[in-house]
């Protein structure tokens, strides 16, 4: 096999290396979590409990995922890090991470949280109502906005949803970098070790 | 020669093209990927889009673009999830997933289907079964419900007390309700429904399915015994409690201290009915003293050292008793170089009352130094009196703070029902 050849394949060999390297990099699993809720709801018995890349949380003391069902009267504790949302159908309850409540309901009608720790949302819809209780006794309606929100203590950040990330744009910067720097590395080696092949007098006899 | 070449040249170029092809997939499939997770963890839907449009063939892009729209609230979510379950039908997680968000998106027959789907290529896994379950729960299918749920909490055991109290909620405290449909079937589950039971108030059965779960680890009869306490569930909690004792009393153990005289073994910070250090305060030393001791070979010896607060408990013991009985307490004290405002007592205080109501008092331990002398103090359980609480603390002072010097020994407590 001539020099020219054997770096063809050398070459080839160290493609091959590259694409089997980036599937093995890549190849790991995408967040699965189904969250949060869609705009569609449905008339059900109890609610329907999502969480945080559907992480546990503790429903009336017991370790419980997402797709649970919530009756009412049910004691909802959420770790650190953990959000939760109840879907009642005709309300929604979002729970932040760190957060302590009980959560009452009659379905179709109403809705009521006590918060014992952290920050709490109601949404409400049609004419069903909503109230947090919070835990120095005052409380806060849904009122005409359909909307609820209350904290423990001022200035607690309010839930946004179970999705467990803010929002935000673009890939992320250094990791494009590495995997640039990357490329770029590969393409040089390649395109070095061709050139060798190409030299008519190489350095080693 | 040349044609050799030539053909040499042809298989290199092929071989080389063939490759530059699988490195140029591999990068969209591994760029696609990097993006599809970068887009979940970030809810950027444009960057999951781009995702989809570097990898269209890959269902982990669409199902992340499915999860981002899905929590943005942005349309078309559903839509993805059916694209990756199709692209990839074999896989019970994307068939899940598309069934909780048809779910939500008020399709429900549609969810039983998919997450069918998903219990069918996963039979054995807890995950879709649960899921599927509580769907047909939350349809009103309470019998189809709940097997399934049970059949879950077969292959997941920690689902068995979420399963346990959702049978509770749904048959409104109908016990027997609750026995059926979750059906316990060995210790660990018996035990998960005498909690839930004693949790809801309902010690007999709590003690029942107790009993029946047989031998079980320290640790479990730990968190029944604090459940049970907690719920002031106090005889239940007796019996559970002696249960694990090599040294436990005969009979109910009603009107009886654990170590009255202190001979035996004490471990203070031990739950339960023996004698009990809630919390160690600095100043105040407890310690088993063998010199001149009232009777036997044991008393104890409470050390003050300054300690400032009068109301707390040094030392306590719950005794189960009789309820609406009346009883006297005794006790034998002593003291040494006492100086205080506020000198100790031992009080006797209504463990079963959610005010801890204080039901009698003895007289002051005596200031100074003085000899073994017996003290006494009378008082009339309630109704609803299972237990009460005696500990040794202070009275009061006028002044605050109020620090007290000093040693008292105390031996041979005990509780006579008149």
């Amino acid at each position: 096999m001539t020099p020219t050849h054997r770096n063809v394949f050398r070459v080839a060999a160290l493609l091959m290396a590259v694409c089997v390297a980036n599937v093995y990099v890549f190849a790991g699993p995408v967040v699965t979590a189904v969250a949060d809720s869609d705009t569609v709801f449905a008339p059900q018995t109890g609610g329907t409990l999502t969480t945080t890349d559907n992480k546990q949380v503790i429903v009336n003391g017991n370790r419980v995922g997402a797709g649970t069902t919530v009756l009412p009267n049910s004691s909802i504790e959420t770790p650190s890090g953990v959000g939760a949302t109840v879907q009642l159908g005709f309300a929604e309850v979002s729970i932040s991470p760190g957060s302590d409540i009980v959560l009452d309901f009659t379905p179709g009608t109403d809705v009521t949280v006590t918060l014992k720790r952290g920050c709490v949302v109601i949404r409400t819809q049609g004419n069903a109502t909503g109230m947090i209780i919070r835990p120095d006794g005052t409380s806060v309606a849904t009122g005409t906005g359909k909307v609820a929100n209350a904290c423990d203590r001022e200035g607690a950040a309010v839930p946004v949803g179970t999705a467990g990330a803010t929002v935000g744009g673009g890939i992320d910067k250094a990791l494009l970098a590495v995997l640039l720097i990357g490329a770029g590395g590969a393409a040089v080696a390649a395109l070095t070790l061709a050139g060798r092949g190409f030299n008519p007098s190489p350095s080693n006899p | 020669m040349n044609t050799r070449r030539i053909l040499t040249t042809l298989v290199s170029l092929a071989l080389f093209a063939s490759c530059a092809l699988a490195a140029w997939g591999a990068w969209r499939a591994g760029g696609g990927r990097l993006l599809a997770k970068y887009a979940g963890a970030s809810l950027a839907s444009e960057t999951a889009r781009r995702a989809v449009r570097m990898s269209p063939e890959d269902p982990e892009t669409h199902s992340a673009l499915g999860l981002v729209l899905y929590n943005t609230k942005e349309a078309g979510a559903l839509a993805e999830f059916e694209r990756a379950a199709a692209l990839r039908p074999r896989d019970y997680v994307l068939w899940l997933q598309l069934g909780r968000a048809r779910e939500e998106a008020g399709d429900a027959e549609g969810a039983l289907q998919a997450l069918g789907e998903a219990l069918r290529l996963a039979p054995f896994y807890s995950a879709p079964r649960w899921q599927y379950g509580n769907v047909l729960y939350r349809r009103g299918r309470l019998d189809e419900a709940f097997a399934e749920l049970r059949r879950a909490s077969v292959s997941n055991p920690t689902l068995y007390p979420a399963l346990a109290d959702l049978a509770w909620g749904t048959y409104r405290g109908d016990a027997g309700a609750v026995e059926r449909v979750a059906a316990p079937r060995n210790a660990l589950e018996r035990l998960a429904l005498a909690r839930l039971f004693a949790r809801k108030g309902r010690p007999d059965l709590a003690l029942a399915h107790f009993r029946a779960a047989g031998e079980i680890d320290a640790d479990d009869r730990r968190r029944f015994l604090k459940e049970l306490l907690t719920a002031r569930q106090f005889e239940a909690a007796y019996e559970v409690w002696a249960g694990g004792r090599e040294d436990a009393r005969g009979g109910a153990g009603k009107g009886l201290f654990t170590e009255p005289g202190f001979e035996g073994r004490v471990n203070t910070s031990e739950l339960g009915f023996g004698w009990r250090q809630e919390r160690a305060f600095e100043g105040v030393t407890l310690s088993i003293d063998t010199r001149s001791p009232n009777s036997g070979a044991r008393s104890l010896l409470v050390e003050w050292g300054g300690h400032a607060n009068p109301g707390v408990s040094v030392i306590s013991q719950l005794v189960v008793l009789e309820p609406g009985a009346r009883y006297r307490l005794s006790f034998h004290a002593r003291t040494e170089q006492v100086k205080t405002g506020g000198p100790p007592v031992v009080v006797v205080s209504d463990a079963s009352a959610e005010d801890a109501r204080v039901l009698a008092e003895s007289k002051p331990l005596p200031q100074g130094t003085a000899a073994w002398q017996v003290y006494e103090a009378e008082f009339d359980a309630t109704p609803k009196t299972e237990a009460v609480l005696v500990s040794l603390r202070r009275q009061n002072c006028d002044a605050n703070p109020c620090p007290m010097f000093g040693r008292v020994w105390l031996d041979d407590f005990s509780l006579r029902k008149l």
